[in-house]
């Protein structure tokens, strides 16, 4: 159950209230927060969104699950289907032990600077049944979507974002939000 | 005799609950100066997340404060590759799905550091607050802070403080009727001595990309500056000036008025709109930020701020030419 909730957050499926409730559990419950950390990481290897270092071997291996699974065959070719549904696959899941070490990884960026219990908390499995050659292009599953400017011309967009970036270097030390996350955010308009 | 007892009850309940109410506000404000001073004093290395209706983002934070300065890098965890590293001089913003950087000058000392200023004298004629004990957060002990508004002109928020060392874990920002327009979460935090320089240098390589010049002012840019020629001639009680600057660049004349009520914060800017610029126009926003823009006659005008549409909107149509 906590599993499905968390497919659902990620793929926007939630009510308002239901994403709010959401994410409050997850700064609360360890395991909730590992989940959503490997199902972003997965979807983030479909996406091509990795760094060079773990994306090659970790995109194959998530598009090699998702190929092997009989369950979620073709599914690749259904947009409206987000990726963390995919994820919540026990099968696929089981497929992916190891992408959460690797996960850890990249959400420490290996520098280190160790980043505490949470990450470091995710159980090591089997790293193997890397079975599938690497492919040379990787498919995304999901839409492109994010942060952006609602109602605005493309042509006006970057000038509004740098109101927004210089307006952030002031508001920055009022607002109890903080300025730069709404900028680092921003993905531009789909 | 039966009015005198109503009054006696009336005056033996207002006082309790008007101690109370200065109480409240009292630890509120010492909550929120807490909120700014750990934020800047403090050095460490966290991850947190940031929704923004259905949209969410995770983001590391490294911050550093000592005897070098301040420096902090922000870097998003999902998607296309992002960063934004801000050093007591610059904020540099790197977004490789736009190939673009953004460089603004920081002020060297910004006009509202500091925030028992004259903006929070009155800030409880504009907000009621509400002081408890929190949720754990990042498997850390908070205290809630819920700060509503009194009129439709700013936002409500939902803050969730470190109970030891007055970071902001947890928020919430609220629209009319409760909506929450935004959220942020650690779920991880790590307090440290020290921080290496590498972790808070950007590995991005950006050869090729587009570099947007600073817009506005940018209190270190050069520029010969005058006095301001353009008049807000409203803004929503408890805003006040904190900040205006008129700079002379190639293009023409900039200007930047900068207003908060302690809480909430707006910018005006007017600048020339260069020949062959499509004129901004109209209402837009991204979350809780509300952006208004016009022409006035060779000039483009944007609001910009952390409050509702009809704050900026309202704002942009009060501002008249020299």
């Amino acid at each position: 159950m906590k599993k499905h909730y968390v497919s659902e957050l990620m793929d926007d499926a939630l009510q308002d209230d239901e994403a709010r409730d959401m994410l409050g559990r997850l700064g609360r419950d360890a395991q909730m927060l590992r989940q959503w950390e490997r199902y972003h990481l997965i979807s983030d290897a479909l996406s091509n969104h990795l760094t060079p270092h773990l994306g090659r071997e970790l995109q194959a291996r998530v598009q090699a699950a998702i190929e092997n699974e009989p369950h979620y065959l073709g599914v690749h070719r259904r947009p409206w289907m987000g990726v963390s549904r995919l994820a919540a696959g026990v099968g696929l899941a089981a497929s992916l032990v190891g992408v959460a070490v690797i996960g850890g990884q990249w959400l420490k960026g290996d520098d280190g600077f160790g980043m505490g219990t949470t990450v470091a908390g995710v159980t090591a499995g089997k790293t193997g049944s890397a079975t599938v050659a690497a492919r040379d292009e990787v498919r995304p599953v999901t839409t492109t979507k994010g942060m952006y400017w609602k109602r605005v011309e493309p042509s006006v967009e970057t000038r509004l974002n740098g109101f927004l970036v210089s307006h952030s270097t002031y508001a920055d030390s009022m607002s109890p939000m903080r300025p730069y996350a709404r900028v680092i955010s921003y993905h531009g308009a789909p | 005799m039966k009015g005198a007892w109503f009054s006696a009850v009336f005056i033996s309940c207002w006082i309790p609950l008007a101690d109370c109410l200065a109480a409240q506000k009292a630890e509120a404000m010492r909550l929120l100066e807490g909120i700014g001073e750990s934020a800047r004093e403090l050095t460490y290395d966290g991850v947190f997340i940031y929704r923004q209706g259905n949209d969410i983002e995770t983001v590391r934070i490294i911050h550093r404060a000592d005897e070098r300065g301040e420096r902090e890098r922000l870097i998003s965890l999902s998607g296309a590759p992002r960063e934004v590293v801000r050093t007591d001089l610059h904020v540099t913003c790197v977004n490789s799905s736009r190939r673009s950087v953004f460089v603004e000058a920081l002020p060297l000392q910004s006009p509202l550091s500091g925030v028992s200023d004259l903006a929070r004298q009155d800030i409880g004629d504009h907000y009621r607050f509400s002081v408890g004990p929190g949720e754990r957060v990042a498997g850390r002990k908070t205290t809630r802070l819920v700060i509503s508004p009194r009129d439709a002109y700013r936002y409500g928020y939902a803050l969730w403080i470190d109970h030891e060392s007055g970071l902001l874990l947890r928020s919430e920002l609220m629209g009319k009727d409760g909506e929450v327009l935004e959220q942020m979460l650690y779920t991880q935090i790590r307090f440290a001595d020290d921080i290496p320089d590498h972790l808070l240098d950007s590995p991005l390589l950006t050869d090729g990309y587009t570099v947007h010049e600073p817009v506005g002012d940018g209190a270190a840019r050069p520029g010969i500056r005058r006095e301001p020629q353009w008049r807000i001639r409203w803004v929503p009680e408890g805003f006040r000036s904190h900040q205006v600057i008129a700079t002379e660049q190639p293009e023409g004349w900039n200007e930047h008025h900068l207003y908060s009520d302690g809480i909430a914060t707006f910018s005006v800017y007017v600048e020339p709109l260069a020949q062959g610029t499509e004129p901004y126009e109209g209402l837009s926003t991204m979350g809780a930020l509300s952006a208004f823009g016009r022409v006035t006659g060779d000039n483009q005008l944007v609001v910009v701020g952390e409050v509702p549409s009809a704050t900026v909107a309202r704002v942009g149509d009060s501002v008249s030419a020299p």
